[in-house]
């Protein structure tokens, strides 16, 4: 690590994310291990997440804001679900049992009485991830498509069904 | 009802806040052993998303050669024997050139101490970017981040079994004998599609072994190599 230090020419880049490291690696583990329950198979995933983070490291302002943690927290836990998800496939295929609580998630109802704050919170990730990047982070649907790794439309239609979830919520 | 996108924007901070509270506050965040596999992966990380363009850009180049100038030490001398069309035994070593490949190979045990690398000049601008020393081997980087200019010294000690290879995408490698001091080299321009020459000079006992690769042109590269001080 410390070979090419002194070539690095953007010092405050690499100052930030040496911040992001040491203050998340811990809280990024412990999400990843809270579906993973594997700690080899958290820190890939963590590792990820780092990667995913360097690809958008100049829109972070402030590694330690709520904001950016925030952020931190939103890409390791969607990085979490995809490996989850990826490890789980081909046992799903063998056994043909559902599996994806995740997806399940989605379907679940959304507790009544919540605070319009409460009640995105309390969204499925498939749909709060998405709906914090944009009206919390800022971020453009392009901009979450690479984040998330997956397609701008994909994104659009994720966060219109999302709003609709919330929509509903409040016409109760 | 208010418009909903103007909800959100209200209250999005909030409702982020109120996540985040889900997870143990930074002091009970549990504190874990990470592995050694995951700090050097993310050693591996830092070096090479922070690298300067200019550093980028050279190293991609140097790719080529850091693939084909293979260095490998402490390897059984078994595979001598096999049919080289080219072979020169100058004290310690012989030279094998293949089609598309050129080995050095060392015999005997080396008695002497790795002198310290040390050129005596470099074009104006380069600076030395990256120093390892060794007892049996010194690694220097020196480049301009400027231009993108850059020099790899490699200089080894070489013990039985220990060789130097340089392969090359194609067949009939082009070569150069140069002499430089009291030191034997030999030059390989760049090939089409690199920009990075190699000079490989053995010292006359033959138990040491200097590689110059960069993509300067010849006369610079010859020029640094004469100004290096266990060279002349």
């Amino acid at each position: 690590m410390l070979i090419y230090l002194n070539t690095i020419d953007s010092d405050s880049e690499k100052r930030k994310f040496e911040v992001l490291y040491e203050t998340y690696r811990n809280l990024m583990l412990y999400i990843a291990l809270q579906k993973l329950h594997h700690q080899q198979d958290a820190e890939d995933v963590v590792h990820q997440a780092f990667l995913k983070i360097i690809g958008i490291l100049e829109t972070i302002d402030d590694p330690l804001s709520p904001r950016t943690k925030a952020l931190v927290a939103m890409i390791t836990e969607r990085s979490t679900v995809d490996y989850w998800r990826k490890q789980n496939t081909r046992i799903r295929k063998l056994s043909e049992v559902p599996y994806d609580d995740h997806e399940q998630q989605t379907e679940d109802p959304i507790e009544e009485h919540l605070s319009f704050a409460e009640a995105i919170a309390a969204l499925p990730e498939k749909y709060r991830t998405p709906i914090l990047l944009k009206y919390d982070q800022g971020y453009s649907h392009a901009q979450i498509a690479e984040i998330l790794g997956t397609t701008e439309s994909n994104i659009r239609k994720t966060v219109q069904r999302g709003k609709e979830k919330l929509r509903k919520l409040l016409e109760e | 009802m208010e418009n909903l996108d103007e909800l959100l924007y209200q209250h999005a901070a909030e409702a982020r806040d109120i996540w985040l509270s889900t997870f143990p506050c930074d002091e009970k965040v549990p504190k874990y052993h990470h592995s050694r596999r995951f700090l050097r992966n993310m050693n591996k990380l830092m070096v090479r998303e922070f690298r300067s363009p200019a550093m980028k850009s050279a190293i991609k180049g140097l790719q080529r050669i850091a693939i084909a100038l293979l260095v490998l030490l402490a390897i059984t001398a078994g595979l001598v024997g096999s049919h080289p069309k080219v072979r020169a035994a100058v004290f310690s070593y012989i030279r094998e050139v293949y089609e598309n490949s050129v080995f050095y190979r060392f015999f005997g045990k080396s008695a002497g101490v790795l002198p310290d690398l040390s050129p005596g000049w470099v074009p104006e601008g380069m600076t030395l970017v990256r120093e390892e020393r060794g007892e049996t081997r010194q690694l220097l980087v020196y480049m301009n981040e400027d231009s993108g200019e850059i020099v790899l010294f490699d200089y080894m000690r070489m013990d039985e079994g220990a060789y130097v290879s340089l392969f090359s995408n194609k067949e009939g490698i082009v070569q150069e004998d140069i002499q430089l001091g009291q030191m034997k080299g030999v030059y390989y321009p760049a090939e089409e599609g690199s920009e990075t020459s190699v000079l490989i000079c053995i010292d006359p006992v033959g138990d040491k072994a200097l590689s110059i690769s960069s993509n300067l042109d010849r006369e610079t590269i010859l020029r640094i190599a004469e100004s290096i001080s266990c060279i002349s």
